[in-house]
């Protein structure tokens, strides 16, 4: 096995550094950074660096600590997206990530080579994604090679088709896993929802979920970790699923929850959501139970922010920047607020409407929980840099 | 159980304590005499005592005075009472600790940290004093032993394979081995066994994510869950077969955030939503469309509620910072609001009508329930065979008499413009008699009528396609309808007529459908209409605001559920129905013993009063409206609920004889748990089918038209008609002045250059429909119209206009202005009746200083309003105010 991914990525940040943060793929339209590298089995083609665009202060900032962040590249999650052939990983993915629209995924070619994604949510979770193409065109050991150093396994299952070759696939792979020693996290998408009829998704999905612990079961692997959603790439459900995986890929999680659980009960918040505000995915959000419309609605809020701040922003000021914020008052009762935390990522608050909401206590509540948000990702950076550091001088 | 506070049990009272804002957690002791609030602000142990002879909530401690070091340790996110210790409970923490509290001292007894991130839900072991089960947002449910020497006491921990959180656990209280789980974005939940951590001994699928799950207490084996998909399921954990279905689906107004069984009816479970409803509804798990008692006590969303133990009291904190403790009775029974009779007619003749079956345990509890003895006449009468069967047997003609329209349309445009437009736009079909082109017809006609600002001809079409088209279009309509009436009927400032008569013991009220119906009514008429129709406004919202039974999302629920077809046509539309008096009236031979006020009013309860929501209780015959229901609802609910109480005796315990309460609760209230009726199976829903005649609403609606210059409409109307009617009806109902009225229309379009409308119009009429119109097809060449002309029309000279069809030109030449005698080009004016006119400014002077026409002719064309309106007056379409203007 010859690619060894700290070295593609420094050879990556190098090159950004050489060209002075010129090449930088940056933008305001793009700015989750995707470096899309594509390389073959054992060698690894040129990088396709493919825009050019103004930089300000911002996004000079926002370098700074790619460069700090991009040392730790064995440190950073890794996910493999695996599955039949034509299920539809690279779909999701250009959907989520590169803004395609779900109509356009259809025309996607079958993906032949192997395709890593570095993705970023908000500016500091950052993951790779690596697009594997299906088991009849990979090569035989694509996904042993890949899978061995991820984290997580994203198991695509399209629910139209007969799923039983897919779920053999998916306890082979889990098994394979097992065998040599990396118990990590599986997530399952039973994918392609929206062709099935209401009334039978339930039944696929716990059939699925029944065969799959049974089978696991008869494979006598103990504990694994394994987790079902239903998605479609036609409604919110896939950005909730992958809202989901995110959150199971950050170390952070449990802290910002606990975080965003005292806001909410202090300052009378219904609900708080940290949301990158390119590809809506909820990098966290309080303990309580939410209804799934309030979730969408918060989709939608985004949207508005971002449609009106483009239309009436400046044109080189980003989407979001220190003082932005927006509030929507919806005829239900509700009140929705976001605010910025850093130039890609948003709060965005659900309280009703009362006579007694005390803004000057929301506001000092959520300036704290902003600042307490960027120490929180600038600690954790700092530290897993330090460590990897450390690793390097070893 | 205490013996000495049994008595307590028994108190109804409804008080409130005021606590601070915030509070997510009320837990009462086993014993029911202390209950613990906590939340972000509170942790207050508050005891419920009898002070001054009324119980009160009394403060004894609030933790956060004493501890103010440990902060997390005093915001507990749940709270357990010991079962077997009344002095010792448990608290969790966001920060995963658990907390052993001793309230005798009271001091924090221990703290073990059990889980890095917040537990959500704690609970003793039902029958062992030293362990616990603890549920946390970590992904793992831990059983915590005390006796254990560990540092952190966890004995086993279960994981879901997916490694959620936990957001909710219970131990089933039957088998203290088997506890159910809720998971926070799964949506299934697992069953464990306690001493086997390895896989769920069960695994429910549920539809949707589930927040909350409760066991029933006295059907152990009965789990209830609930959740974002707003629907509670009750479950049989029994049944091993892991595609089951629930035993019971209940559809709950919003995202069900907490559940709880009522302590003395294994069939009613109280729960809470998220969000968007500040009631806590009971639902009988049988009935799953309208809750059996809602708890309206607080403004502001639930933050938790609990059953007081072994009692029908609920205990409920809020948003709105008020602890509340209610019973049963003082929460609102919707049902009880709904009409007995209901009754309903739509326009196509169908009657359906809803009334509670003779002779079913429904109406003997009723009676039971107003002290009627069983053999008291009057009201068996009322339900008796004979009633019923003349009900439906009746079969007689309702003639359609509803007849109102009033459209303050001050700007009606009378403009030649206008007339053109409409000529141009409205069609009249091709002579096809199915009902699917008469629906075109009005649908096209209502269309070009709504783009040409006039509604009311909108209505009109829009009537005449409800009356006429066919059943299955007005159903749709009606299911449309049904949810939007209010609105509709609101923007269209139509007021439905109070023409509700008398025909055997029904009042009839046509409600929505034949509103639109032109007036025949002069204006004082009208006027008075209006006024009552205010007064029956006003009326309605009396009757709203005292009614906060039934919020209107929960209409809506009702109407949403396809099954209930029969609640929907009770609550949303019902007509017609039976008055009380009208129940008296025929009650002739009842017993002289029950003819005081008391018994009258009792059966003014049992009858029909109040229908939660619309124009039911409108009745036309002004005896029904002095009564006022505020009055029979208030005084007897209060009187209806006591003897109630006592009427019904202890409940047997009918069908769970492996009860798991402790002990029988014999001093438990009853409730009416097995006089228990879905409405269902108490009503027999009937649908009849009687023919309804509008044939006197039609020829009103075409002479008014005709009457009031209306004559395009009229005739429209009459041709759009005319394959639904047939010649026969037609020439019955106007006596060949239709005729008339279509030879004029074919006369006006001609003159105003409609040549190809004129032809189309007298083809139809010819060929399709076979109407002989005076004159033969040699006619249609326009110069020999003027042997068409309607003799009342008077022309003197003739006009130049329609004088040749061949060559339009020359007649544009020939138009001289009377007063400077020069050919007119581009826009002039001339009179609709004498054709003399001219350029528009000569006119204009002319008209300043003079009333006749400028040629000499001697026609009055300025005063033309004062002379005979009421007769033919086609022409004073034109006149309006001056002579109009005509378009070259």
């Amino acid at each position: 096995m010859n690619y060894g991914p700290s070295r593609a990525f420094s050879t990556a940040s190098s090159n950004g550094l050489n060209t002075g943060g010129g090449d930088y793929y940056s933008s305001y339209h793009n700015p989750y950074q995707s470096h899309t590298k594509t390389h073959s089995n054992n060698l690894y083609d040129s990088l396709n660096f493919n825009n050019h665009n103004h930089l300000d202060d911002i996004v000079d900032e926002q370098q700074q600590i790619d460069i700090n962040y991009d040392m730790d590249d064995s440190d950073k999650p890794k996910l493999l997206m695996w599955g039949l052939t034509k299920s539809g990983k690279t779909s999701i993915i250009k959907l989520i990530f590169e803004k395609m629209t779900a109509g356009e995924t259809l025309q996607l070619p079958e993906t032949k080579i192997v395709q890593t994604h570095e993705l970023t949510c908000g500016i500091h979770v950052r993951f790779q994604i690596r697009d594997v193409p299906g088991p009849k065109t990979a090569l035989s050991d694509d996904f042993e090679t890949y899978a061995l150093e991820s984290t997580t396994i994203v198991f695509v299952l399209d629910v139209t088709d007969d799923y039983s070759d897919a779920i053999n696939l998916l306890i082979s792979s889990v098994q394979w896993m097992y065998n040599n020693g990396h118990n990590v996290r599986f997530e399952v998408l039973i994918h392609k929802i929206d062709g099935v009829h209401e009334q039978d998704r339930l039944e696929r999905y716990s059939t699925i979920q029944q065969r799959v612990n049974i089978m696991l079961h008869e494979c006598s692997i103990k504990e694994p970790v394994i987790n079902f959603y239903l998605t479609s790439i036609y409604d919110h459900s896939i950005h909730e699923a992958f809202s989901k995986i995110v959150q199971n890929q950050m170390r952070q999680l449990r802290a910002l929850e606990n975080m965003l659980d005292l806001v909410t009960a202090s300052t009378q918040l219904d609900k708080i959501f940290v949301c990158d505000i390119y590809n809506k995915i909820f990098l966290a959000s309080d303990t309580r139970p939410v209804e799934t419309q309030l979730s969408e609605l918060c989709c939608d809020v985004v949207d508005v922010y971002k449609d009106i701040s483009s239309i009436y922003g400046t044109s080189n000021s980003p989407v979001l920047d220190s003082m932005s914020f927006c509030t929507i008052e919806l005829s239900i009762g509700l009140v929705l607020y976001l605010k910025d935390i850093n130039p890609t990522t948003a709060l965005i608050c659900i309280l009703k409407k009362e006579s007694k909401i005390n803004e000057a206590l929301m506001e000092v509540n959520l300036n704290i929980l902003k600042k307490n948000i960027q120490e929180l990702f600038r600690t954790y950076s700092n530290t897993s840099s330090r460590q990897q550091l450390n690793a390097s001088i070893e | 159980m205490d013996e000495t506070k049994l008595p307590k049990l028994f108190n109804q009272s409804t008080f409130s304590y005021r606590i601070l804002g915030g509070a997510t957690v009320l837990r009462p002791n086993y014993n029911g005499n202390r209950v613990i609030a906590a939340g972000q602000q509170n942790f207050q142990l508050l005891a419920i005592k009898e002070v001054d002879g009324t119980e009160q909530f009394v403060k004894e401690h609030d933790f956060r005075n004493g501890f103010r070091s440990s902060n997390t340790a005093l915001q507990p996110t749940d709270i357990a009472w010991n079962p077997h210790d009344e002095t010792c409970f448990a608290s969790a923490s966001t920060a995963g600790l658990l907390n052993i509290w001793d309230i005798q001292q009271p001091i924090l007894n221990a703290q073990v940290k059990i889980h890095n991130a917040t537990i959500n839900r704690i609970q003793f072991h039902p029958t062992n004093q030293k362990v616990l089960l603890t549920a946390s947002q970590d992904g793992y449910a831990k059983l915590i032993d005390f006796r254990t020497y560990n540092t952190n006491k966890v004995v086993a921990s279960f994981r879901h394979v997916s490694e959620d959180g936990f957001r909710d656990i219970q131990i089933n209280p039957e088998n203290p081995f088997l506890f159910a789980a809720a998971l926070n974005d799964q949506c299934i939940v697992p069953l464990w066994d306690i001493r086997s951590i390895q896989t769920p001994v069960m695994v429910l699928t549920t539809a949707d994510r589930t927040l909350c799950l409760a066991w029933n207490m006295n059907k152990p084996y009965w789990l209830a869950t609930g959740g974002r998909d707003r629907t509670i399921r009750v479950w049989n954990t029994q049944d091993s077969n892991v595609r089951q279905e629930p035993l019971f689906k209940v559809q709950s107004f919003g995202t069900v955030s907490r559940l709880s069984w009522r302590p003395s009816c294994h069939y009613h479970i109280a729960c809470s939503t998220l969000l968007v409803d500040p009631r806590i509804h009971v639902w009988d798990v049988r009935r799953a469309y309208l809750p059996y008692a809602s708890f309206c006590h607080h403004q502001n969303t639930i933050g938790d509620f609990s059953w007081r133990p072994n009692s029908d009291n609920l205990l409920s904190i809020s948003r709105d910072e008020n602890l509340v403790h209610a019973h049963i009775s003082s929460a609102i029974k919707t049902d009880q609001f709904a009409p007995l009779f209901s009754l309903n007619a739509t326009s196509k003749g169908h009657v359906y009508s809803a009334m509670p079956n003779i002779d079913n345990d429904y109406i003997r509890a009723l009676y039971s329930e107003h002290h009627i003895p069983t053999s008291f006449t009057g009201l068996k009468k009322c339900y008796s065979e004979e009633i019923m069967s003349t009900f439906l047997k009746w079969n007689k003609t309702i003639p359609g008499k509803s007849i109102v329209g009033i459209y303050a349309n001050s700007s009606i445009d009378n403009s030649v413009e206008s007339f053109h437009k409409f000529a141009r736009g409205w069609t009249f079909g091709n002579g096809d008699k199915s009902s699917q082109s008469l629906i075109e017809i009005c649908d096209m006609n209502s269309i070009v009528a709504e783009q040409l600002q006039r509604p009311d001809l909108r209505a009109t079409w829009e009537v005449i396609k409800m009356i006429y088209a066919d059943c299955d279009g007005l159903q749709a309509y009606r299911m449309h309808s049904s949810r939007n009436t209010p609105s509709t009927t609101k923007n269209r400032h139509i007021s439905d007529s109070l023409s509700g008569h008398r025909h055997h013991h029904h009042h009839h009220h046509h409600h929505n459908y034949l509103q639109h119906i032109a007036s025949m009514a002069n204006s004082t008429e009208m006027q008075q209409q209006d006024n009552e129709s205010n007064e029956e406004l006003n009326g309605r919202k009396r009757v709203k605001s005292q009614d906060q039974i039934i919020p209107p999302n929960s209409q809506m629920e009702m109407i949403d559920d396809a099954d209930t077809y029969i609640v929907r046509d009770v609550l949303t539309d019902d007509i017609i129905f039976i008055t009380p008096e009208d129940a008296l009236n025929i009650m002739n031979g009842y017993d002289m013993l029950y003819e005081n006020e008391y018994d009258i009013d009792t059966m003014h309860d049992g009858m029909p009063m109040a229908s939660n929501e619309t124009p039911s209780i409108i009745n036309g015959d002004s005896d029904m409206n002095g009564l006022p229901y505020d009055r029979v609802s208030n005084r007897y609910h209060d009187a209806i609920m006591t003897m109630k109480e006592n009427e019904f005796g202890p409940v047997p315990d009918f069908d769970s004889p492996d009860s798991a309460m402790p002990e029988p609760m014999p001093h438990m209230l009853t409730d009416d748990s097995d006089k228990f009726f879905t409405i269902d199976e108490s009503y027999c829903p009937t649908m009849q089918n009687h023919p309804l005649i509008f044939d006197d609403v039609i020829k009103q609606t075409i002479w008014y038209y005709v009457e009031n210059n209306e004559l395009q409409v009229a005739v429209h109307l009459l041709l759009a008609l005319y394959p639904k009617l047939g010649d026969r009806k037609i020439l019955q109902l106007f006596s060949a002045a239709h005729f008339n009225w279509i030879k004029i229309y074919i006369e006006l379009l001609q003159k105003l250059r409609l040549f190809v409308k004129a032809k189309q119009i007298t083809k139809h009429c010819l060929e399709k429909e076979k109407i002989p119109l005076n004159y033969d097809s040699s006619d249609y060449d326009g110069t020999l119209i003027l042997a068409a002309q309607s003799p009342t029309l008077k022309r003197p000279t003739t006009s130049t206009i329609p004088s040749s069809t061949k060559n339009p030109s020359s007649t544009l030449k020939d138009f001289m202005c009377t007063i400077c005698r020069i050919p007119c080009r581009g826009v002039f004016s001339f009179c609709g009746v004498c054709f003399h006119g001219g350029h528009i400014d000569h006119i204009r002077t002319w008209f300043n200083t003079h009333d006749e026409c400028p040629y000499g002719c001697g026609h009055r064309c300025k005063d033309r309003d004062t002379q005979n309106r009421r007769s033919r007056g086609i022409s004073q379409r034109f006149t309006s105010k001056s002579p109009f203007v005509f378009q070259q």
